[in-house]
């Protein structure tokens, strides 16, 4: 092994706590993230034991990946060719910049968007450039939503015997398992991040009535 | 064309995965499961089957065990959801329902004849097994031909004179003419549907069957079919009973 191996990586958060974790339990292209960031990456010891693909294009740009050691032989290339469809969800900042989000799971079929309001989506217009078309949705107010999820909320802590009460006093890293029981129950999915899910729950039990 | 009898492959013919995208899957499998993080890991390692195995295909009839152990590290909670998620995403090929009422109409026999070589679980639980009986197929179809044996889907008893034949040898159909024969059925009054030349058209067609190949939902190249087929709607003019 020529080039060294990241162990651990550990976190230090703002409020002075620190998490760890073995860097082979990070999902496989988190650890590629983290290996090719400069900071991260070290000279190869025994650069003669590495191996590399050289691409070369029509044009003549040339690019050069280092690949893992046990690599034989090419398999084979083919190239991709399909439309897809992504959605875009921009949220307006206070500094000008808006968030964006990508959403992927079928984002034609999108309904509502709740943020502050809930708004329904309607096909609007279209517009194309070149290969590229994008599909524009109004957003109609229609209500708020989060009423109707504080409501379903509440009736599934009750299904499982908890008190809301309870769940406002508990550290929150005690309540993962019967959030994660009452996620469940309610059908709801963290769209990037399991932690937003339990987080929007405690919000959740703040402003139940 | 004037046949008795019509088998149709399943992958890509009967069955059209063009709904079932990786995002989509392991998106919806895995924050069901509570695990958004994993999902790019297990597309990956997914894309990385497809790379040994050559297409979606192969893996998904003949080596759903990787699926399970390489893709879903074994956890039965995700292997449990992974089928159910597939059949939801899954589609049927155009004009199939149709084709199959005008079929049975005529009085031509159906059957499924797919390369199908392991099943994880009971008889009748496989991907196979499980498509005909939520798209409401087992009234055209009574069994499924495999190289794991004949299963008769109404009550999944399995007939294991199949087993071990493939579709690829040919072998699966040397048994599947003599099978047919017995019934009064000969070689050249059986016509096999399907996309894949080197499984569903060729073997069959050097073995006497007669061969449609089905381009709706691939087009894999030249083979020896007698006919092709854009979509299944046509075999309404192709195809008759032979009396």
């Amino acid at each position: 092994m020529p080039r060294p191996r990241p162990q651990k990586i550990t976190v230090e958060f703002d409020d002075g706590s620190k998490s760890s974790v073995s860097f082979d339990n990070l999902p496989t292209p988190l650890q590629f993230e983290i290996e090719r960031q400069p900071v991260f990456t070290k000279p190869s010891s025994k650069p003669e034991e590495e191996r590399f693909v050289l691409l070369e294009w029509e044009d003549g740009w040339k690019e050069v990946i280092g690949v893992e050691e046990d690599c034989t032989n090419i398999n084979r290339y083919y190239v991709i060719s399909r439309p897809e469809d992504v959605g875009r969800l921009s949220l307006n900042k206070k500094d000008g910049y808006p968030q964006l989000i990508e959403i992927i799971r079928r984002p034609s079929s999108l309904k509502e968007i709740t943020f502050l309001d809930t708004f329904q989506l309607t096909p609007d217009k279209s517009t194309r450039e070149g290969k590229k078309t994008d599909h524009f949705f109004s957003l109609t107010k229609k209500g708020n939503a989060l009423s109707e999820v504080v409501k379903d909320f509440k009736n599934a802590v009750a299904e499982k015997g908890l008190d809301i009460q309870e769940l406002r006093s508990q550290d929150p890293d005690q309540l993962r398992e019967p959030y994660e029981a009452i996620r469940r129950d309610m059908g709801i999915q963290a769209g990037q991040r399991q932690q937003d899910v339990y987080d929007f729950f405690a919000y959740l039990a703040k402003i139940a009535e | 064309m004037e046949v008795k009898w019509c088998g149709f492959d399943y992958g890509q013919c009967i069955m059209e995965p063009g709904g079932l995208r990786n995002p989509l899957l392991y998106g919806n499998l895995y924050k069901k499961l509570g695990k958004p993080e994993l999902i790019p890991d297990k597309i990956r390692k997914y894309r990385m089957l497809k790379e040994k195995y050559g297409t979606f295909s192969l893996i998904k009839e003949g080596h759903r065990d990787e699926i399970y152990s390489f893709v879903l590290d074994d956890d039965q909670e995700a292997i449990d959801l992974f089928g159910q998620l597939e059949q939801d995403l899954l589609d049927m090929g155009d004009g199939l329902e149709g084709a199959l009422d005008y079929l049975q109409a005529q009085g031509i026999e159906l059957q499924v004849v797919s390369e199908m070589k392991k099943t994880m679980g009971a008889v009748g639980t496989d991907i196979v097994s499980r498509f005909l009986k939520r798209r409401g197929l087992l009234k055209y179809f009574k069994e499924l031909v495999t190289p794991q044996g004949k299963i008769t889907l109404e009550d999944n008893s399995i007939d294991l004179k199949y087993k071990g034949f493939t579709k690829k040898e040919g072998t699966l159909y040397d048994v599947l003419a003599q099978e047919l024969k017995e019934r009064g059925i000969e070689p050249h009054e059986a016509v096999m549907v399907g996309d894949k030349p080197e499984t569903d058209i060729d073997p069959a067609h050097d073995r006497g069957f007669k061969t449609i190949q089905y381009t709706g939902f691939i087009d894999l190249g030249e083979s020896k079919a007698d006919m092709v087929i854009h979509s299944f709607d046509e075999l309404k003019e192709i195809l008759k009973k032979k009396e």
